[in-house]
This record gives C-alpha cells, structure tokens and sequence, in this order.
C-alpha cells in the first residue's frame, strides 16, 4: 500500500527537484556545519593574535621543499620589511612549517564541553598559516570568520524564530477575534513599522546599555532585530487568518467545542505555512544583514569576539581595502549566506505553491 | 411526548446590515430523545443557519431578534463561552454539508477525530493510544470498513462516501445525545444514501442518538424521520403549503 502523502511530503519532493535549492541547502548546510565545528575546523582561537604579522596576505601552500624535494604540504616563514615606499611587505624565509593535521593546537571545548586540543590543520609556532589572510593585528580571518559565522548565522535563525512566533500569534489573534482586538494589535504593528528600520535599530540599541559582555550583547541583538522584525508578518498573516476563518473546518473545529487558540494553533495557522516558510527564509538574510550593520559601526559584537559585521569594521577604509583586499573575505561570507537563503526561500515558496512557478520567467 | 432534548422556540433572525430581511422568522422544532427530526427545505430556505442556531452559532451577518435554543430546558445562547465550548462536540454535534471542507486538509483524518476526542476527554483518562483506538472503533461505527487506511489518510485521499462517513465518526466519537446531520447524504449516490440512511437507524437504536435530519429531498428524509419541518424562505410552512407540495413532487419525480 503506498504511503499516504502530506503536503509537507509533496512539498519537499518538489523543493528537493529543484537543483539551485538543493545546491543552496547545500552551502547553507556546510556553513552551518563549520560553524558548529568551528573550534576544530579554524586553527586559531578568537584571541590568538601576532603582532609580527598585520595585514600578513593569504599565506602559500607549498608541496616542494626550497631545495627541490617532496616534502608534502608546508608553509614557509613570513618576514615583515617595509619597502622604499615605506609599504608594508612579506617576504617568505626558507623556513619551513609542515601543515599537521588534526595536530595538536590550544585546547578548547569541543561542542562547549568536551576539552579537546586537535585542530583540522595547524603549523608549529612560530609558523603561521593564514589561509584568507591576517587583519590588522595579524589574526588569521579565515579562523575568524569560522568563529564569526557562530554568531551571525545564528543570530539570524534566533532572530527569526522570535520574530515569527510574535508575528504569527499577534496575527493569528488579531484575524481570528477581529473587532477591538484586531484594532489595538494593528495599530500597534503599524507603530512599530512606521519607523524606519535602521533608525528604530539604533535607537533600542542605544536603549541598552553599552557595557554588556558578550553574550548579554548577542541576546540583546536578537531582541531588537525581532522587535523590529515581527510587525510586517503579523499584518500578512492576519490578513491570510481574516479568510481562512471562514473555511467550514475551523466552524467544525468549533462545534466540536475546540478552544480559540486551539484553532488558532492548529487549525488556521498551519494553513499559512506556505506563507510563512517561505517568509521566514527570505527573512533570515534581513537579520544577518541588520547584525552586520550594527557590528560594522560598532553598537554589536565587540572585539575580541568576532562576527561578520565587525570584521568588515576594518574594511571601511578604502585605502585598506587597496593593499589588503582580504579584509573583504566576511562580505564573501555574507553574500553567498544570503544568496543561499534567498535562493532557498524562493524555492520554498514555489514547493508550497506550484502555481506561483515560472511565473515571471520567459520560459 | 416527553419533555423536548433540544429544542427551538421562535427563532428569528434578520441580516445585520438590513434588519427587515428575514433569514429565519418564527422558526420552532422540538427534538425528543432517540427522535428523529427531519427539517426539509429549497435551497436558501434557511436550513443550514438553522443547524447552527441550534449550536448556539449565529452567523456574522446575521442578528438574533427573538428566540431560543433550549437544551433539556436551558437556553444555550444565553450560556457563557466556556460553558458553550463544552457543551458543543459532547452533547451536540454537528456533522457539515461539505465532508471535504469540513476536514482540516492538513492533518489526518485520525488526527483530527483524535484531537476531538482529547479535548473534551472522552477517551476517560486513556492517552493517545486509547483515543487513536476510540476513533478506529467509531469509524468502523460509521461504517467504514477499513478504519486503519481511513485513519492514516488526508482528506483529499478519500472518496466523497469515505469523507462524508468519517465525517459522521467524528461528530459521533465524543458519544453526544444529539447529532445535528446538515444534508448528510447531497453528495453522495443513491446508493450509498441508502446505506446512510440505514446507520442512521442503527445509530438511533444503538446509542439512543437524537438526529435532526436536515435535507433538501423530501422522499429520503420522510422515510425516517419521526416528525417533519418544512421550511420554505424563513418560515415553517405546513405541508399542503405550495411550496411544500412543490418540494414533495419534485422528489416523487
């Protein structure tokens, strides 16, 4: 007997035949994964710094010796000189630093809690491997930019879920009830969105204190970028909540004696979820973007922690950019999550709602 | 007669917007227990905002001037809204006109008689398992013969018979003494209107169910109804009234 099939079930199997969705799951699942692992895929931690290597360039990866022989994969020591133009440059010395992998380097706790010291590849000090390149204190970005994506790829998803749980209650109740209920939370959306974004960002982050540790810091941006966040849903979902009450099965639900908010719950929101998936995904750049912005001039993550946003702190000066365009690489970073969320979310909303595909398209 | 179960006494409703259109005027029923009452009317005779008036549903549009539902002799829509919720789905059910809209399209049919009998606790304390297993005996009751595929199935994944009968389940799986059946057999052929008819005599005998019968086809509702409502634009009509005597020939035809 074959399987009674869900929507959910049809809806993935059109979401998985889409080959840019999938490949986007993909980056965005790989990305997700180096996070969690960030500890064992980056071979320095947060507060590792060389003060004999600012701005060292993406260091090579060499297989031959100096002398010619197989020696396998190795860095060479990076000498700093000044030019006649009293630029900065690296020289390579003949000494050399085989890669090691799964070596032995700073011990940490795996996961935040199982003490470990191996990292996926590493060089004995005092050798350094900057695979992206060292910033102005000679921190490696591509460890960075692992540790960073910890906290900007989830702020994204926390911000997210947050926002979405205020927007579909807000706007399951003010469409279910209707009358004075409606009125208020509307009203109140509407206040929230009058605001432009960014402003209303930086006025409740000037709201919170300045002296928060880092983790305080995190969750207070989370909160804003949810506050500002829930409004928009809550509008639409509600609009979708004023027709689908009318469907015979919620009058069922109710002569069957089931309360409001159980049909709130189960019965006229899921029914938005073609809505709302697609919503959310689409919303998660938004709130990577927001953190960015507010790390990038300075009202986010704090040094020595590291996201995204507050690497690209040091990009703000073109100059910079000009004789270490590695301090680009975060903006990389935040490019492709955003493009894999957007790719996904369209995707989405097309596996939920075949109707809407091609639409706009020539073919 | 014995003292009504539910009953209706001058039910008027008019649209909110224009109080001088009648949707129902005047409209009385008295249903006994283990009665069948019949309500037959025209399409737009009012028979389907009669089924909810008697479940204490006024429709949006509408205004309730006069009138009240009595249950075993207490007005249901002067009852606060906790008591109401429980009233509805453990004394009366409503079973719909449309099977297929009816069904919440996103969970299983099991899901959603499961989900009725938990919330008003007629599987007496069992978990889930035990109220999975009084929804399959219920929907065996209704006469569905393989109750375990119908259970795991959506809505869309059955027949309009199928639906319309785990329809009936789930109306019936929190055992109410009345079960308020809008046009239970419109969509189905002759042949399964029959069958229903049947488990409407079954039902009746079985759990001394009381059923207002509601239709648009005179000849099979007259067939098992103790006593007949005819409405006819709002109003209860007597049965020589001509748009009566158009609706009976119309099904002797």
């Amino acid at each position: 007997m074959e399987k009674p099939r869900s929507e959910t079930g049809l809806a993935w199997q059109r979401f998985t035949s889409d080959r840019a969705a999938l490949a986007a799951l993909w980056v965005l699942g790989a990305l997700y994964a180096a996070a969690l692992l960030a500890d064992v895929a980056a071979p320095y931690s947060l507060k590792d710094e060389s003060r004999e290597h600012p701005y060292c360039p993406p260091t090579a990866i060499h297989l031959l010796a100096p002398d010619g022989r197989l020696i396998g994969p190795h860095v060479r020591g990076m000498a700093m000189a000044y030019d006649t133009f009293r630029r900065r440059v690296y020289r390579a010395t003949p000494e050399v630093y085989p890669l090691r992998f799964f070596g032995k380097g700073e011990p940490y706790r795996l996961l935040g809690f199982l003490p470990f010291d191996r990292h996926l590849f590493i060089v004995d000090a005092p050798g350094r491997v900057y695979l992206l390149g060292a910033d102005s204190r000679g921190r490696d970005i591509f460890s960075r930019i692992l540790h960073g994506a910890r906290v900007s790829l989830t702020i994204g998803l926390f911000g997210v879920i947050i926002s979405f749980g205020i927007g579909l209650l807000v706007g399951g109740i003010a469409g279910y009830w209707g009358g004075r209920v409606d009125d208020v939370l509307m009203r109140v959306c509407e206040m929230v969105m009058m605001v432009p974004g960014f402003y209303l960002l930086l006025a409740l982050r000037a709201a919170v204190p300045d002296s928060l540790d880092p983790l305080q810091v995190y969750a207070a941006i989370i909160i804003i970028l949810s506050f500002i966040g829930w409004a928009g849903l809550a509008r639409v979902i509600r609009g979708m909540c004023l027709s689908l009450k009318e469907r015979d099965y919620v009058l069922a639900a109710r002569t069957m004696g089931l309360t409001d908010m159980e049909i709130i719950v189960r019965h006229v929101l899921p029914h938005t979820i073609s809505y709302s998936l697609a919503a959310v995904t689409l919303a998660v750049p938004g709130y990577i973007l927001g953190e960015s912005a507010l790390s990038l001039i300075g009202l986010g993550i704090q040094d020595p922690y590291a996201s995204w946003g507050n690497m690209l702190a040091e990009a703000m000066s073109i100059v910079r950019i000009q004789f270490a365009p590695w301090i680009l690489w975060p903006a990389f970073f935040i490019g492709i999550t955003v493009l894999s969320f957007n790719v996904a979310g369209d995707a989405l909303r097309d596996a939920w709602d075949p109707l809407l595909k091609g639409r706009g398209e020539s073919t | 007669m014995s003292a009504p179960i539910l009953a209706a006494r001058g039910i008027t409703l008019t649209l909110r917007e224009k109080p001088g259109t009648f949707i129902l005027e005047d409209v009385s029923l008295s249903l006994a227990r283990g009665k069948i009452v019949g309500v037959v009317g025209g399409s737009g005779s009012g028979k389907t905002t009669l089924a909810c008036t008697l479940l204490g549903f006024i429709p949006d549009a509408m205004c309730r001037q006069r009138g009240q539902v009595l249950w075993q002799g207490q007005d249901i829509l002067a009852m606060d809204a906790l008591a109401l919720r429980r009233w509805r789905g453990a004394c009366v059910s409503l079973s719909f006109q449309e099977a297929s809209s009816a069904f919440d399209p996103v969970f299983t049919v099991g899901d959603q008689i499961v989900e009725t009998i938990m919330a008003h606790g007629a599987h007496e304390g069992g978990g889930r398992a035990r109220a999975r297993e009084r929804a399959l005996s219920f929907l065996s009751l209704a006469g569905i013969d393989d109750p375990r595929r119908v259970e795991r199935c959506y809505p869309h994944e059955l027949s309009g018979g199928l639906r319309q009968r785990a329809m009936l389940a789930m109306a019936l799986c929190t055992t109410p003494s009345v079960l308020v059946a809008d046009e239970p057999t419109s969509s189905l052929d002759v042949t399964l209107q029959a069958r229903l008819m049947e488990l409407f005599r079954k039902l009746r005998r079985e759990l001394d169910l009381s059923i207002v019968l509601i239709a648009h086809d005179l000849g099979m509702v007259r067939r098992l109804a103790d006593e007949l409502v005819i409405l006819s634009r709002g109003r209860v009509v007597a049965p020589d009234h001509p748009d009566a005597r158009a609706l009976m020939s119309a099904g002797e035809m």
